[in-house]
């Protein structure tokens, strides 16, 4: 009985796992190959064909030739969500790497150095994380000007905070460790220590937060777009689509909820990937498997 | 350098720190090389510190003085750029706990390879293709089994004493004079204890390198070095040839740690003679000797005059009392 219920928590666990991989495998080969699958251009206007309702309508508007339909202004919706694809992946992308790599170092830095440094990373990142981190975004963006790139760097510094703090803690706990003694005794210095001997030790956590940071970098772009601070239209940035489709979202849903659901699969696609990702690097894990 | 002037010298090495824990308290300590000497004594007798001086790698609040050279230079006030070039090359040090002393991320041949890199700088760039063949003979020196598949191999997939081994290895990749074993042994059990022992009393004689061989050990000890200082409360208080310490113990100190290590020849279930107390807490000051309230011999001028150090020899004890004034040594060792 017992063994039988773990067996079908491990076979839930495994589908929705396989469906997230299923997910964003779809997305990135959509990213790589958009030009090539989506049937219009999606900056393009068809004249006539405005807000014609997908597939799923049996009225006699549809066109075969928009599956999804069209927008208010007689855009492909199917080409521009695949395109959007390109946008919020590559956003989500470049916010996890940069804010990863930013919160490494600092991290590292903090961990190291301790003392003043430390305080100094530490309070500041305490300071980031007191604030909302869409406001923090919108702030940012207001000063910088809205853009993509400018929605990306706010997104990053709300999401630096996460990956400092997980940095730090992660490095403190291992430079408590006998080898790292024996490699200050083998006449390393502090740069090595820290880049070869402990953040190799640190990788699982940095990379469970990488994942995450991956879908929160990809929702607040989307979230700034939304608003209006982030792609600039006619870009097609899914949160920029939910933006121009509000106005409708009374006599065509479709507009805002397509978009919607792009967005919700992605981010949750990657909190599965990165929930899985902290069970395969924990230890602990394999030990209540093994038995 | 000549054979006169000594690989390591510590003289009326103090170290203490703020807050008034004083660790060594004027310890002295003459290394030459090839040499190999024990440090022996308690939990808290300064011999980890000792350790940690002759490396440079006592924390920063630590407050030194007294004198402390190597191969003739003195390491007051170094960069930590000079330490860095000692350490390793020329110091090098394995630890106790030898599965955590290597790093869990990287194979037993990066780590070696490491090593060699570092002892050789010429390594990285002229030999490479040989590296792996040196990692291997290394292995085969500390008497790995099986050197080929265990290159491959992370330290948990390691043994205590395969590790062990492993960070001797690469403590000898680097080639280093003085070679610092902090409780080797400790953690094995007694088969492979006898064989890691056996292992660095030949290495430190085919290579003719120091050894500076801390343990609480007494039979330990004694298998190993040439000489022996035992130490209390930061302080040696006795040393000599390991044989002479063992057989003719002149400190109380001393003969009390042999009293309190069973014997083949002891009777079954008897009790052993503890040492009733613990070593003083670092921030206590002594007005006379440090060891005058757990001293079974102690007389009343004990508590309140320093004893001297009184050398015969090779030996020298830190004790007021006469070598005949003793109840006779049958505490020694029996073998």
């Amino acid at each position: 009985m017992k063994g039988k219920r773990a067996f079908a928590a491990f076979r839930i666990s495994f589908g929705s796992a396989g469906a997230a991989i299923a997910v964003l495998v779809a997305a990135t080969l959509t990213v790589l190959a958009a030009d090539f699958i989506s049937p219009h251009d999606p900056l393009q206007t068809f004249e006539g064909a405005y807000r014609l309702p997908g597939f799923w309508s049996s009225e006699a508007h549809y066109d075969p030739r928009f599956v999804l339909g069209t927008d208010d202004v007689g855009r492909d919706v199917l080409s521009r969500l695949l395109h959007g694809a390109r946008w919020s992946m590559l956003a989500g992308l470049a916010v996890a790497v940069l804010a990863t790599a930013l919160g490494v170092i600092l991290g590292s830095f903090a961990a190291w150095w301790g003392r003043s440094v430390d305080a100094l990373i530490s309070r500041a990142m305490d300071v980031l994380m007191a604030l909302p981190s869409i406001l923090l975004a919108i702030v940012v963006v207001t000063i910088l000007g809205p853009s993509l790139l400018n929605a990306i760097l706010a997104a990053t510094l709300t999401a630096i905070p996460g990956i400092t703090r997980v940095v730090r803690a992660q490095l403190m706990l291992e430079m408590s460790k006998p080898y790292v003694a024996a490699a200050r005794i083998a006449g390393a210095g502090g740069f090595r220590i820290v880049l070869r001997e402990l953040l190799p030790n640190c990788g699982g956590p940095i990379l469970v937060q990488a994942t995450l940071g991956f879908g929160d970098g990809l929702l607040n772009v989307a979230a700034l777009g939304f608003l209006g601070l982030g792609a600039r239209p006619p870009a097609p940035e899914w949160g920029a689509m939910l933006a121009d489709a509000r106005g409708f979202v009374e006599s065509d849903p479709a507009l805002v909820t397509l978009p919607g659901l792009c967005i919700f699969l992605v981010i949750w696609a990657f909190n599965i990937l990165g929930d899985e990702v902290r069970d395969h690097c924990d230890p602990k894990t394999h030990l209540r498997e093994a038995r | 350098m000549s054979s006169a002037s000594p690989l390591l010298e510590l003289r009326d090495w103090r170290v203490s720190f703020p807050g008034g824990a004083q660790v060594l308290r004027g310890m002295n300590l003459q290394l030459r090389s090839g040499e190999r000497v024990a440090l022996v004594g308690e939990s808290g007798s300064g011999k980890s510190m000792t350790g940690l001086s002759i490396l440079g790698l006592l924390p920063d609040s630590a407050v030194t003085s007294g004198m402390l050279s190597w191969k003739g230079e003195s390491c007051e006030r170094r960069s930590e750029s000079w330490w860095r070039e000692r350490r390793g090359r020329e110091i090098a040090m394995i630890f106790q706990d030898p599965i955590s002393s290597l790093n869990p991320a990287y194979s037993v041949e990066w780590q070696l390879r490491e090593a060699l890199g570092r002892g050789d700088p010429e390594e990285s760039s002229s030999r490479v293709g040989s590296s792996r063949e040196r990692a291997l003979e290394l292995l085969r020196q500390v008497g790995v089994t099986a050197p080929e598949s265990r290159l491959s191999q992370f330290p948990h997939q390691l043994s205590g004493g395969m590790c062990q081994r492993v960070m001797i290895a690469q403590a000898l990749a680097m080639r280093p004079q003085l070679l610092i074993a902090d409780e080797p042994t400790t953690a094995l059990d007694a088969t492979v204890q006898m064989q890691v022992l056996e292992l660095l009393y030949r290495v430190s004689e085919t290579r003719q390198m120091a050894m500076l061989f801390v343990t609480h050990d007494l039979a330990v000890a004694s298998r190993i070095a040439d000489r022996i200082l035992v130490m209390y409360a930061g302080q040696v208080v006795e040393q000599g040839s390991a044989r002479e310490v063992l057989r003719t113990p002149q400190h109380p100190y001393t003969r009390a740690l042999l009293a309190a290590r069973p014997h083949l020849d002891t009777p079954p279930r008897s009790r052993l003679a503890p040492l009733e107390g613990v070593v003083p807490p670092a921030t206590s000051e002594f007005p006379g000797c440090a060891l005058a309230d757990r001293c079974r011999e102690s007389i009343e001028a004990c508590h309140r005059e320093r004893p001297p150090w009184k050398v015969n020899g090779e030996r020298g004890r830190l004790c007021m009392l006469d070598v005949g004034e003793r109840s006779g040594s049958s505490a020694g060792c029996q073998s």
